[in-house]
């Protein structure tokens, strides 16, 4: 069933085209990839999908319904995001960060319930960040500060996670510790990535864009080819079979 | 290293330190009085009627209003930090005290009969119309970052200050001075109508600042991070501008300029009471108000026989602070 949906998009800045009619779905519970070169709009796309950029033409829907039919507010109650932003200026604790995934359930002056906390802790723990939850969140290294944005999307209980690169800069343990955390949580799930091994292992449907255009979009199988990677990423690829997982391994390099 | 405290006990701390304090320095000043005498001029009557004047009519109104002004600047402080994410952020940045000089400085121009009551009044409309501005700055441009917000708020303040320099340059010597005592700082004007003026003031704006400290708290992060949460980032930003604002001009009108209480009361109290606006708004303006008291103690008996400006004495304190910090950081 259909859960978020992007019709013939249309994005610019100052008159130079960054999204060029984007055609988009992502079904419940489905784990789409967004693949693509650097500047080909992956970002871009995804700050439209959870209303940070409002597109110049086109539709969004959610749930069958215009993303623009919704508050902020109840947007948020449906859609997390963990963003690339990794930084705080104050010294916030793990817990602080967490918490703040309860705002958009939340009416002016309500105090946090025993529930509350119940949650918090289950998505910390959840995470693995149980003994670090009072830690200065600027302290963490870059897996747990990335697994603490989980955790507060996970206390959010959206339907929808929208993840910009989650795995960027991660070492490989990290990279699929984190998409493990984040597939097991049964959501739908909207992220972009430049792994594409992780993307062939992860997700159930991959977009492949380049200039803000949609090359392909469909299974890993049918995406992945060694031919469309070769003149998206301008260099030479082969793409067989990862002896490990059984899923597509792509190999990108010249000839020495 | 984990310095925070439990809220709810540090808060009752804090609150009885606070009223030692408000009785404490009640004792203090030119004539020294004892703390039974004030204990029992408060709680029934006192023994001798001068103390009765010098404790209720002078010093109660006066370590009271110190009490509300520290409050007022710290909560201030901690509010415009946090919502600008900025640690040298204070309420003094939006040409506040700037507005509030000028406001004064034209006052002294009016006729001496009508100045008594004027400049406070004057202050207050000054400090608020250099909000305005600012403000006026921002929507006209669209300007929505953070950073735009401080830079219109400094460059105003660099404006107004240098009009009213240029009055001053040009006024009458008696008046120039007194706007130059009056943009030092004192609590010397204190008195019951003052602070049931200011009192209900601070006391709205807390309460507004409470009411969306979830949303305030969502600034912290980013801007783009808040809306994820479904946060209005513009209207909470424009909203607690507004509230600070109202804080400091209310007590900028009265007490005139007192610099760096707003920057570093709520960099002391965050290890203590951590990030989240509303524990640290409270404890922040608990601290303040406290701070406050004691320095005007201290501006009041460190020359004898004559006070000492309190704006200079914080910003002794601030400027060292601040050096303090900037080390830290």
């Amino acid at each position: 069933m259909l859960h978020l949906s992007a019709e013939n998009l249309v994005w610019s800045v100052d008159d130079k085209l960054i999204l060029n009619g984007i055609d988009f779905t992502a079904n419940i519970g489905e784990t789409v990839g967004i693949l693509g070169p650097n500047g080909a709009g992956k970002t871009s796309f995804l700050k439209c999908l959870y209303r940070e950029h409002t597109p110049q033409s086109g539709k969004i829907t959610l749930s069958e319904t215009a993303l623009t039919a919704f508050t902020r507010r109840e947007i948020a109650q449906k859609i997390s995001v963990v963003s690339q932003h990794r930084e705080a200026v104050f010294n916030l604790s793990v817990l602080d960060v967490v918490k703040m995934g309860l705002i958009p359930h939340k009416q002016y002056f309500d105090v946090n319930t025993q529930a509350d906390y119940a949650l918090l802790h289950q998505a910390i723990e959840r995470v693995d960040l149980k003994n670090k939850k009072h830690q200065v969140f600027n302290t963490l290294s870059g897996g747990e500060q990335q697994r603490c944005f989980i955790a507060r999307a996970i206390v959010q209980q959206p339907e929808i996670l929208i993840m910009d690169e989650p795995t960027n800069h991660l070492d490989i343990f990290y990279q699929h510790q984190i998409l493990s955390i984040v597939k097991a949580l049964d959501l739908t799930l909207v992220m972009s990535i430049h792994d594409l091994n992780l993307a062939a292992l992860f997700c159930d449907r991959i977009m492949l864009m380049s200039d803000g255009e949609v090359l392909a979009f469909d299974t890993p199988e049918t995406v992945l080819k060694a031919s469309l990677l070769e003149q998206v990423f301008k260099i030479p690829c082969v793409v067989d079979d990862n002896p490990i997982t059984g899923k597509l391994r792509v190999s990108f390099g010249e000839q020495r | 290293m984990d310095t925070r405290l439990p809220f709810l006990p540090g808060l009752l701390a804090l609150v009885i330190l606070v009223m030692l304090s408000l009785l404490l320095s009640m004792g203090f000043g030119t004539t020294e009085i004892g703390f039974s005498q004030v204990w029992q001029c408060v709680s029934a009557q006192c023994q001798q009627p001068i103390y009765q004047t010098i404790l209720l009519d002078i010093r109660l109104p006066r370590v009271l209003m110190g009490f509300l002004a520290g409050f007022a600047l710290a909560g201030a402080g901690a509010l415009m930090q946090n919502v600008t994410r900025n640690p040298l952020a204070d309420p003094y940045l939006f040409g506040i005290v700037a507005g509030a000089g000028l406001g004064a400085t034209l006052s002294s121009l009016l006729p001496e009969h009508l100045q008594t009551f004027s400049l406070p009044l004057a202050a207050f409309l000054g400090a608020l119309s250099a909000v305005f501005i600012v403000m006026t700055i921002l929507m006209n441009n669209n300007w929505r970052r953070v950073e735009h917000l401080l830079l219109a708020g400094v460059a105003v303040s660099f404006l107004l200050s240098a009009i009213t320099s240029f009055i001053l340059y040009f006024g009458e010597a008696f008046e120039t001075n007194r706007v130059i005592f009056w943009m030092m700082g004192s609590l010397a004007r204190a008195n019951y109508d003052a602070i049931a003026l200011i009192a209900p003031v601070i006391l709205v704006c807390t309460f507004i600042a409470l009411m969306f400290s979830r949303q305030l708290d969502a600034l912290l992060l980013s801007d783009e991070g808040a809306r994820t949460l479904g946060v209005n980032v513009a209207f909470v930003r424009i909203l607690s501008l507004c509230v600070c604002a109202a804080m400091t001009a209310v007590v900028v009108a009265y007490c005139g300029g007192i610099g760096f209480v707003g920057l570093m009361i709520p960099h002391i109290v965050r290890p203590f009471f951590g990030f989240t606006i509303a524990k640290l708004m409270l404890c922040a303006g608990l601290v303040g108000g406290c701070f406050l008291i004691w320095v005007d103690v201290i501006s009041r008996t460190i020359l004898p026989g004559q006070e000492l400006p309190i704006g200079v004495i914080t910003s002794v304190i601030g400027s060292v602070f601040f050096l303090f910090l900037m080390r830290r950081m």
